[in-house]
């Protein structure tokens, strides 16, 4: 079963995810022959990828920053453990969406947002202008609120449909690398997909192109 | 030609807006408050010692090689060493069962009025196969005596035995003792012992029927068969030895013919079993 899976990994895969995955295997190799220090590596390669989705998950940076140290606390310490069956980086990405899926049921009821910065190098798009003098607020502060109602949207979905929205159009994972993330079946990642958009469209439909 | 209507330029897609989600970054400085945190946590994490199911699992893991082909062996020991016990023990149980009662053929048997009137109660000799755990008072037919209560050792309260067993009052006439095979009560028998109160008075209102003429040979004794009332007109089924059954004029006060299959029926005995009843 973990041969066919591993199989079928290979054909899916594009040939950057593959040469990812041989760089990270060497990588992994060197840090089970006792190099600890080569985990650094991994570490800066896979940590804001891996705080962006905690992130998304959560909506709070300060959960999202523990979340993330202990995503790679875990891949540290059973590295040993990790078969090869799938990508380091598919390994690695479950950790940290099981990890933080299991903050959330833990913290169900208890949400406190607390969002980014926008990355000063994304260009302001030209709707944000717009909506902003419609709303007669600053680019800025409407921003900021902007940012605040996806992340309330955001959170208004399950935790599986949130991460699958997540992991597709944050991270911009396949449909398959999804799949086997959360370890389940391509069909399911598309309908879960296809939800998440309809409750997020419908969510903030006043925002939306009609 | 009509132009198709324009949508407002000014209304972002999903898509744009989840664009525009993801340009959510931390600072550049975050990251080094974030790999100082993970180093302090990373160091911690090698210092730690595991605790709980952490720690044993490695033991576990490497006692499972062993502990499950000695388990294995060790049911297979058993299974081996019980099937041959078993099989002793049912054979055991076989012979008891058609252990030979000695008999003593009706017309010879002498009537021993002694044994009826001083009503003793004695305990028999203890035989390998057998346990002998009571002598019944013998009747007193003439008299229509009370039977006095069967003296039971103390290791009958906790076995089961057979509900009935047969006194040749012959052999109780001189001397008071009981032979080896008189008084028999079995270990391996399905009957659960009742109180005594309960049999011992059944089996004097039995007694209290049985006339001088019919206890010429043995005695049934009635130990936890709930015996109908009798009466004087019903015929009487006597099982002679390894006979079977016989209706006679002679033994006309008695247990009634179904009343005494149905009793050995419940006995599980058959009828090789040597079992005599006289009266």
């Amino acid at each position: 079963m973990d041969l066919i899976k591993a199989v079928s990994r290979m054909l899916v895969a594009t040939p950057e995810r593959q040469v990812e995955a041989d760089a990270d295997a060497l990588i992994v190799a060197e840090v089970r022959a006792g190099n600890v220090a080569a985990f650094d590596q991994l570490v800066i390669k896979y940590r804001e990828r891996i705080y962006a989705i905690i992130y998304n998950l959560t909506s709070n940076r300060e959960d999202a920053s523990d979340l993330t140290q202990d995503a790679f606390i875990r891949a540290f310490q059973s590295i040993n453990r990790f078969g090869g069956q799938s990508s380091f980086f598919t390994w690695l990405y479950r950790i940290a969406v099981n990890g933080a899926r299991t903050h959330l049921r833990k913290n169900r009821l208890r949400t406190f947002f607390s969002i980014e910065q926008a990355s000063e190098e994304e260009k302001t798009p030209e709707w944000l202008n717009m909506l902003a003098v419609e709303a007669g607020a600053e680019k800025e502060v409407f921003a900021r609120d902007l940012r605040q109602r996806l992340n309330e949207s955001f959170q208004k979905l399950s935790i599986k449909h949130r991460t699958v929205i997540t992991l597709f159009e944050i991270d911009g994972l396949s449909h398959a690398e999804i799949a086997e993330i959360m370890e389940c079946t391509e069909g399911t990642v598309r309908s879960r997909l296809h939800y998440a958009k309809l409750q997020l469209q419908a969510d903030l439909q006043d925002l939306l192109k009609r | 030609m009509g132009s198709a209507p324009q949508q407002p330029p000014s209304r972002p897609t999903l898509e744009e807006l989840l664009r525009f989600k993801r340009a959510e970054r931390p600072a550049p400085e975050f990251w080094a408050e974030f790999d100082r945190g993970l180093r302090q946590k990373q160091l911690a994490a090698l210092m730690k010692r595991p605790q709980g199911w952490a720690r044993v699992r490695p033991v576990f893991v490497r006692s499972l090689r062993w502990i499950a082909p000695a388990t294995a062996a060790v049911a297979v020991a058993l299974v081996v060493v019980q099937m041959p016990l078993s099989t002793a023990s049912r054979k055991a149980a076989v012979e008891v069962v058609t252990l030979p009662v000695r008999t003593v053929p009706v017309a010879t048997a002498p009537v021993v009025a002694a044994a009826v009137q001083e009503h003793q109660v004695e305990t028999a000799e203890v035989q390998a196969s057998t346990r002998i755990v009571a002598v019944a008072p013998i009747p007193t037919p003439a008299v229509h005596a009370e039977a006095a209560p069967l003296a039971v050792s103390a290791e009958q309260r906790s076995e089961r035995y057979l509900p009935w067993s047969t006194v040749s009052l012959s052999e109780l006439g001189e001397g008071r003792t009981a032979s080896r095979d008189t008084f028999v009560s079995l270990q391996t028998m399905g009957e659960t012992p009742r109180p005594r109160t309960s049999w011992t008075s059944r089996f004097s209102e039995v007694a209290q029927e049985i006339t001088a003429e019919q206890s010429t040979g043995r005695v049934l004794q009635l130990t936890s068969y709930d015996l109908p009332a009798i009466t004087e007109t019903q015929p009487v089924a006597v099982r002679v030895a390894s006979t079977g059954y016989a209706s006679s004029e002679n033994y006309r006060h008695g247990i009634r013919d179904r009343d005494f299959r149905d009793m050995e029926s419940r006995m599980g005995s058959s009828s090789r079993s040597g079992l005599a009843i006289r009266f």
